[in-house]
Order: structure tokens, then C-alpha cells, then sequence
């Protein structure tokens, strides 16, 4: 095996999570659905960056922009097809009921980043970090992937993509900012971290709003839902008139 | 450009609005053509814990905490 | 007066403003925020509605949400309850949904606008419709009929619309078929089962049907039937959409039908497991066609009206509109240009303006331009910067050189004017090229569009040519001017028309009043002159997954990143000085910067 360049070293912290990612891409359907994941994340990040080159006034970084856009473009297309590849391979009849649509739900592109309304400096800063932190996670997929040759292929292609990325960005950003790109850097780490824990928390909000509704569901509903079915089966198939006036007042939101 | 203020601000004015849109419901369902009154109580108690998740909406960064109330 | 409608929440979000009575702008979030059937709050719509009428948000007198949050959160619950214990995983998700915003609408817009809570108004989803079907379309009295997938409990609505002499206007609708009985989830079983995007793909499944035979009409009928009183209801034990947000269909339902197809496997029509999917897509296509005309037919006796208009997504359905036109005795019907949810924003509006505040009926124009309009010197200082070479002709010049490219076999991005409303490019952001070999359409497929190869691709024609090339009926031309019908493609022109006729011989095809879009017009004119045969294919200026563009910068960024050849906006005219795709200029790039 090669040893890996600098940048494609993992952090400390993905090193530590390697078993972990090792057991998750061990199997095929984990790894078909990691492999749709991250085809939506690439290509919703490919279309916040290609609308960052749409935006910017800087046509240097315009041109750049819409090259890392259509890099980003192609890995999601390389995932998408591998995980179709993989699908095939692994097709038994069983997974009739597959339903790619929510095994792939929309990535978050650009982590919710409005790429309207920010400026080039933090986008070049947010960017760069963000392609460090793939490129750290990604190295950590391809060294797990020796079962699985073509997908490590992909992850070594993108690899290599990720370095001209993180690299433009870094050096753009210099030259856009010569005096404060630092600053920017450690602005756009905070920030980071700072959604990372809004994820978290709206993450354990949202497991703990489902265990609540879900008490509730079977606290609560079982008697609303005989009442339900009941009036269910006295009500009749076909035309339901309008009555006159239902639409009358436009204040009603019932 | 529409300034729209901030998440919080805007949480406060989509609370203080649900009150009457509870109301609406309530008397909706009471005076339904398809005889719904039974639902009322139910409908009524889920908007008001529906607020929590308003609460938690507008103040993210509090989220979990808000829900530990229960 | 100034009324803003807005549409949102569940896909494609829109925004509409209407200024004494008449459209001012209207538009959709996703051709602002570029994110295709982006469904959230419409910010950027309303904020252009706002910049283009000149006016700020404290001028509105009325805010008109499309539907009614509170009778939607009525039927999520009443359903969730009826398909109790199932209905556990659903109920979380589905009471987060609602509860954490989209039940409050009134607070929301109040809270993003700054408009008082007592502004904020709401209309019944398929009252929306059916305003827009009929507000916009011109004529005094019609029968109306609204079907889509579900509003709040309504799925499918018939009634009349009458504009009185004295102005006023009345809409009246008779009656309604309920969730789960719905003609729109029927189709999208069918879209999700032949694996598309459901409340998106469904034109696949239309594109499909024509590679098809109907052969499994029988058993589609065993999944809809009629109902005494001439309605229909659906057999929920071939469904799981109303009991669960996971999957549409059942296992009687694959049992009845076979395995699903793979959505990342490509259909391929020579292989037996292919024409399934086709005869799936035709025999649901078929039973759809029977049922509206049916329900048509009905309406028609009733009212004795010679009109009909046409509302919700299952009016995009252009071979299903011209059998209603062929068989349901209504001699004209209109559909709007965006007859979807977010043509609701406009309908809900107007329905505001002319039976809410019962303001005088206005005489609108009859286009879907409503949107930013482009700015052709923003193209010329962009494609200056990146050295591609542009010119800056004269009108005459420009059509001419224009028509030139396309005959030339160029493909044209054509950018003009204000933006389409609505679903459809109509001649304003538009890719076009000559639609003369199947050459061209797997080009463009190849090269540009990246889509399905059973998928058709429109053309245009100036009206006073559309009959020599198409067999229009009477009344046709009304349905094609939105490209809201599929007319046959007249069996002389066909080998002239490969790229645009479909296998069965259709084709979806506008044609184009000089008054709509001149400039597309005096193009077509022009090409005509040079090839003798004025019809172009056109198609959406957007590449897969995205939004059609809006201004000129997205022109440029598609054009750069596909193979169109020449790029016009207003008077400029770009062509590439070397693809951005260009590997050894990328590459060059990269190891340079990197």
C-alpha cells in the first residue's frame, strides 16, 4: 500500500473511530446506503458551490468555483453508480422493497450555509475546512475498503480531487485575504463547531420529541382511534358536497 | 431585502399566534359537519404540546433542554 | 389593492402578487433559491414579488396562504388514528411536522413579513385551484374540475366558475372526493412503484405509457372503482400511503403487479421485465384517461357549459387533457400554466381579491411570463471577464444569426424577457435546436439533459404553421399554448421531426402566438425561412436535478458546464471559448492552484 500523502492523513479522532467504519462498510447494504448518502451530500454540495461561482464577483474564483462544482458533481455520480453497481451484485429478490428515496434522504449540501449572502472570504475559509475534514474521513474509508477494490478506487479518485480542493481554497483565500485569512479560518472552526453542536442538540431534541409523541401515541390514542374507526366505517364512499358559505370567510384556518 | 429579525423573535410572534389558531381548530371541530367533536380534546391537547416543539424550534441551541422539562 | 399569495410547505413553494386586480409578479422559490422543488417558506419569492411592484411589505392589504393548516392538521390526525398501531412510526414525524411550524401558518407569515396576524387569510387548497384554473383563464363562464394528489381532505373537486357583467365574480364548487380516494395518489403509487420521485416525476410515468400497451387495465381497475353516485374510491388494501410516509403501495399490490422496478437500474424497454414498467405506466395512464373523462362528461350534462377549466398537478397530464377535449363535450379547456401547487400562490390571490373583497373582474394577460426578467448585460460582462467571445447584435441581426446556429445544428441556450410561472419552459428560458433527427435528441440527452432516453422532448411552432405539422382539433390550440396537450405529429412531417415525436407519434407542443413571446416568434420565423420548416424543439434550460435558470449568471453557469453551443440573453450572443468541462484546461488549472 502507499503510504499517504500529508493531507490525506486522518485526524486523531477518525483514527480512533476506524473499527467503527470498518464495521459499518463491512456490509453491502450499509455500504449501498452510505455510498446513495454521500452521492446526495456531494451533489447538494456541488450545487452550493457552483452557486457560490453564480455569486461571486471574483471571476478567478468563479472559474474555480465551477471546477470544484462539477468535481463535485461527478463524485456524487460515482457514488450513485457504484451503489447501483453494488445493489445489483447483492440482488436476490429480497430487497423488493427497496425504496431508495428515503435510504438517500437530501444531503445538507454545504451545512446549511447560505451561499447567497456570504462572502468570499468565508466561503473559501468554511470550504477548506470542510474539505479537510472530508479528506480525513475519506482516507479512513478507502484504508477499511481492501474487500472492496472499486470502492476504494473511488475514494482514492476523490481523494485526490479533495487535495485541489482544499489547496485552491487555502491559497485563494490568501490571496483574497492576505492580512486576516487566519482569523477567517479560526472564525469558520467556531462556526463549525457551533452548528456541530445545533446538530447535536436538535439531533437529541428530536430522538427525545419522538419518544415523547410516541408515549403519547399509545397513551393517548388508543380510545381516539377506536372512535376514529369507528366513524371511519359510517362514513360514505364518493361525492361529499360543499355546503354554500364553507368558503365564505377567508379568516377560517379550519 | 426583508429583514426578517431574529429566530427567536419570530419564535415569540408564531407562539403568541398559535392561541387563536388552537381556537379555530377547537371550534372547528366542534361545529364539523362530519360530527368531529370527539376529536376535540385530543387535537387540542397535541397543539398544546405541539408549542414545545416551537419553543425548540426557535431557540435551537436549547432543544434538548426544553424537552427535559417533561 | 395589494395582495400577495403565497403557496408552501409540502413542494415546490411560490409567491404571487396582485396589484389592483392584475399579476404583478409571480414565481416560484426554487428558481430563486436554486434548489429544484424547494418547499420552504418562499422568502425570495415574496421579496421579488415585493422589488418588482415597488412596493414594501407595509402596502400589502392582504397575505393569502393556499390552504387551510388547521383542516389539514385535522385530516393528518384523523388518518393517523384510522390506521392505528400502524401508524406509530408516522405519527412522531408527522406530528413534528405540522405541529413545529407548518400548522401556525398564520404566525409564521406574520413573523417573516411583519404584517399584522389579521392580514394573514387563508383559502381551501382546491378552491386555490380551481381560482387559479378559472381566474386566469379567459372566459366569462366555465365548469371547473380540480384533481391532484390531496389538499387538506379534498383530492378531486367539480363546480363553476361566472363572471358577471356587472364585474363581479362568483366561484362555485358542487362537490368533493375525499382522502384516500384520489386519482394524484393513484398515479404516484405508480411513479413511486416504476421508481421516480414521487410529486415529481409523474411526467416520467406519462412519458413511459406511450412504450407501453395497456394490457393491465383489469387489474388497475381492482385498485379504483366506481361508486353509485359516478365518483370512485380507491381499494386501500393495494395502499400503505395513507397509513405510513415509507411506501406507497402494498404487498397485494406487488403482488398484483410484481416486483417494484430498481430505482438505479435504467429501464430498458427490449427486455420483458422493461415492457412491464411500460405496460404498468400505459394501463394506469389508460384508467386515469377513463376516469376523467367520465367525471368530465358528467360535469359537462350537468352544467351545460361549453367551457371547462382544468386545476391540480393532474391537469399537467397533456394526453389525458386531450381526450377530455376529444370526449368529455367541452369544446375548450383551459389549463393554467402552472396548474400545480404552486400556481395556487396566484389563484389563492386572486380569489382574495375578486370574491373576498369583491373587487371588479379584470381582464388579464394571458401568459406565464411573471418572473425577474433577464439582463443581457450582466451575461456580456461575466462572458467578458472569462474571455468567451461575445457579441451585442441588433434584434434583426440576432434572430437571424440565431436561426443561422440552429439550422447550422447548434444547440441554443435562449434567454429572454420575464421567467416562465409555472413548470414549463415557454419560449423565455429555453434550450432550442432543430428537431429534425433523433440525432439531436440523443445529443441533447447525451450531452445536456442527462435523462431518460424513453423521455420525449417539445417543440414549438408559430400558430399559423401548427396545423400543417400537427393534427390539432378544435380547440386544441388553446390546450397547446401552455404545452398543456399531446397532438399527433402529422405522419408526412414525421421523418422531419424525429427529435420531437414521440414513439406513439405525439408530441407535447406549444404553439406560439406572435403576442406571447415575439421574439421566440420572429426566430421561428426566421428558421422557418432557412429550413422550411419553422418548428424548433424546446426544451427547459436546466440540467438534471436543477431548477430551470432565472438569470443570466445561471444561463452561464449551465452553458459552461454542458455542451450548449451558443448562450443569448436580451441582445448577447456568448459562444465558449473552450468548455469548462475541458479536461486538459482543468487540469491545467488544478495544478496550477494546487
Amino acid at each position: 500500500m502507499d503510504l499517504p500523502r500529508p493531507h490525506e492523513r486522518p485526524t486523531a479522532f477518525d483514527r480512533m473511530l476506524t473499527p467503527v467504519h470498518r464495521w459499518i462498510w463491512s456490509d453491502t447494504d450499509r455500504r449501498v446506503q452510505k455510498l446513495l448518502r454521500f452521492g446526495e451530500t456531494e451533489t447538494d454540495g456541488g450545487r452550493d458551490i457552483l452557486r457560490a461561482a453564480e455569486v461571486t464577483s471574483d471571476p478567478l474564483l468563479r472559474r474555480l468555483y465551477l471546477e470544484h462544482a462539477i468535481d463535485e458533481f461527478r463524485h456524487g455520480v460515482l457514488f450513485r453508480h457504484r451503489a447501483a453497481e453494488l445493489l445489483r451484485a447483492s440482488q436476490t429478490g429480497s430487497n423488493t422493497g427497496f425504496q431508495g428515496d428515503w435510504l438517500a434522504p437530501g444531503g445538507h449540501g454545504l451545512d446549511d450555509l447560505q451561499v447567497d449572502g456570504e462572502s468570499d472570504q468565508n466561503m473559501l475559509a468554511f470550504l477548506h475546512l470542510s474539505e479537510k475534514a472530508a479528506a480525513s474521513r475519506f482516507s479512513v474509508y478507502r484504508d477499511v475498503m481492501q474487500h472492496d477494490l472499486p470502492t476504494r478506487a473511488i475514494f482514492e479518485e476523490i481523494l485526490h480531487d479533495e487535495t485541489f480542493h482544499m489547496n485552491y481554497t487555502l491559497t485563494q483565500l490568501a490571496r483574497v485575504e492576505p492580512r486576516l485569512h487566519k482569523r477567517h479560518l479560526w472564525r469558520a472552526r467556531l462556526s463549525r463547531l457551533w452548528k456541530s453542536y445545533l446538530r447535536l442538540a436538535t439531533g437529541i431534541a428530536a430522538v427525545l420529541g419522538s419518544i415523547l409523541l410516541t408515549i403519547q401515541y399509545f397513551v393517548l390514542l388508543p380510545p381516539f382511534a377506536w372512535l376514529a374507526k369507528r366513524a371511519a366505517r359510517r362514513e360514505h364512499f364518493g361525492w361529499t358536497k360543499v355546503a354554500p358559505g364553507r368558503n365564505d370567510s377567508l379568516d377560517r384556518q379550519y | 431585502m426583508i429583514k426578517t429579525g431574529g429566530k427567536t423573535r419570530r419564535g415569540l410572534i408564531v407562539f403568541g399566534s398559535t392561541f387563536g389558531s388552537i381556537a379555530q381548530l377547537a371550534r372547528g371541530l366542534w361545529q364539523s359537519d362530519s360530527d368531529k367533536r370527539w376529536l376535540t380534546p385530543l387535537a387540542v391537547f397535541l397543539c398544546v404540546t405541539g408549542l414545545l416543539l416551537i419553543v425548540g424550534t426557535a431557540v435551537e441551541a436549547l432543544a434538548p433542554f426544553i424537552y427535559s422539562i417533561w | 389593492m395589494n395582495i400577495l399569495g403565497i403557496s408552501a410547505h409540502y413542494h415546490d413553494s411560490a409567491a404571487a402578487l396582485i396589484a389592483d386586480g392584475v399579476p404583478v409578479c409571480a414565481v416560484q422559490e426554487e428558481r430563486l433559491s436554486r434548489h429544484k422543488g424547494d418547499a420552504g417558506f418562499p422568502l425570495l419569492a415574496i421579496e421579488t414579488c415585493l422589488q418588482q411592484a415597488g412596493i414594501e411589505r407595509e402596502a400589502l392589504d392582504a397575505v393569502v396562504f393556499y390552504e387551510r393548516p388547521m383542516l389539514k392538521f385535522d385530516r393528518v390526525l384523523t388518518c393517523t388514528l384510522r390506521a392505528f398501531p400502524e401508524s406509530w412510526r408516522t405519527f412522531p414525524k408527522a406530528m413534528k411536522n405540522l405541529l413545529g411550524e407548518k400548522a401556525w401558518m398564520r404566525g409564521i407569515i406574520s413573523s417573516h413579513l411583519g404584517v399584522p396576524a389579521r392580514k394573514v387569510l387563508f383559502t381551501e387548497h382546491h378552491q386555490s385551484h380551481a381560482a387559479t384554473a378559472f381566474l386566469t383563464a379567459p372566459t366569462r363562464r366555465a365548469a371547473i374540475m380540480t384533481a391532484d394528489a390531496v389538499g387538506e381532505w379534498a383530492t378531486f373537486s367539480v363546480g363553476e366558475g361566472e363572471r358577471g357583467s356587472n364585474g363581479t365574480t362568483k366561484i362555485r364548487r358542487f362537490r368533493e372526493i375525499r382522502f384516500p380516494h384520489s386519482l394524484g395518489m393513484l398515479y404516484s403509487t405508480f411513479t413511486a412503484y416504476l421508481g421516480f420521485k414521487v410529486n415529481e416525476d409523474e411526467y416520467k410515468v406519462m412519458g413511459l405509457a406511450g412504450y407501453g400497451q395497456p394490457t393491465l387495465v383489469e387489474q388497475v381497475r381492482k385498485l379504483i372503482r366506481r361508486t353509485p353516485d359516478g365518483a370512485f374510491a380507491l381499494d386501500l388494501d393495494y395502499f400503505e400511503f395513507h397509513t405510513t410516509a415509507e411506501r406507497s403501495y402494498s404487498l397485494r399490490f406487488v403482488e398484483l403487479f410484481g416486483p417494484p422496478r430498481n430505482p438505479y437500474e435504467p429501464i430498458d424497454l427490449d427486455t420483458a421485465e422493461g415492457q412491464r414498467f411500460a405496460d404498468c405506466a400505459a394501463s394506469v395512464q389508460r384508467v386515469l384517461e377513463d376516469t376523467l373523462v367520465d367525471l368530465a362528461q358528467t360535469l359537462h350534462q350537468e352544467t351545460g357549459l361549453t367551457d371547462l377549466c382544468l386545476g391540480g398537478g393532474v391537469a399537467l397530464n397533456g394526453v389525458a387533457n386531450v381526450r377530455l377535449l376529444a370526449e368529455s363535450g367541452f369544446e375548450r379547456i383551459f389549463v393554467p400554466p402552472a396548474p400545480g401547487d404552486a400556481g395556487c400562490a396566484i389563484g389563492a390571490a386572486l380569489y382574495c381579491d375578486r370574491i373576498h373583497f369583491g373587487n371588479p373582474d379584470r381582464d388579464l394577460p394571458d401568459h406565464p411570463f411573471w418572473g425577474p426578467s433577464v439582463d443581457g448585460s450582466e451575461l456580456a460582462r461575466i462572458a467578458q471577464e472569462d474571455g468567451h467571445h461575445i457579441e451585442k447584435l441588433s434584434e434583426n441581426v440576432l434572430i437571424d444569426q440565431i436561426a443561422g446556429d440552429l439550422a447550422a445544428g447548434r444547440i441554443v441556450g435562449w434567454m429572454e424577457g420575464a421567467l416562465e410561472f409555472g413548470p414549463r419552459a415557454l419560449g423565455h428560458r429555453s434550450i432550442l435546436t432543430a428537431p429534425h433527427t433523433t440525432k439531436m435528441r440523443d445529443r441533447l440527452n447525451r450531452e445536456i439533459k442527462y435523462r431518460e432516453p424513453f423521455r420525449p422532448f417539445a417543440p414549438v411552432v408559430p400558430v399559423e404553421a401548427a396545423e400543417r405539422y400537427f393534427d390539432i382539433p378544435p380547440g386544441g390550440t388553446r390546450l397547446a399554448r401552455f404545452m398543456s396537450g399531446v397532438f399527433p405529429v402529422r405522419p408526412e412531417w414525421k421523418p422531419q421531426l424525429q427529435a420531437i415525436t414521440h414513439v406513439d407519434g405525439t408530441a407535447r407542443v406549444q404553439v406560439l402566438e406572435p403576442g406571447m413571446a415575439p421574439r421566440l416568434h420572429a426566430l421561428l420565423e426566421a428558421y422557418g425561412r432557412r429550413t422550411g420548416i419553422p418548428v424548433l424543439l424546446n426544451t427547459s434550460f436546466n440540467l438534471a436535478g436543477e431548477p430551470i435558470v432565472n438569470r443570466a449568471v445561471e444561463g452561464y453557469s449551465t452553458f459552461l458546464r454542458s455542451k450548449i453551443d451558443i448562450l443569448v440573453a436580451g441582445g448577447t450572443r456568448v459562444t465558449k471559448r473552450t468548455s469548462a468541462m475541458d479536461k486538459t484546461e482543468a487540469g491545467r488549472m488544478k495544478e496550477e492552484v494546487a
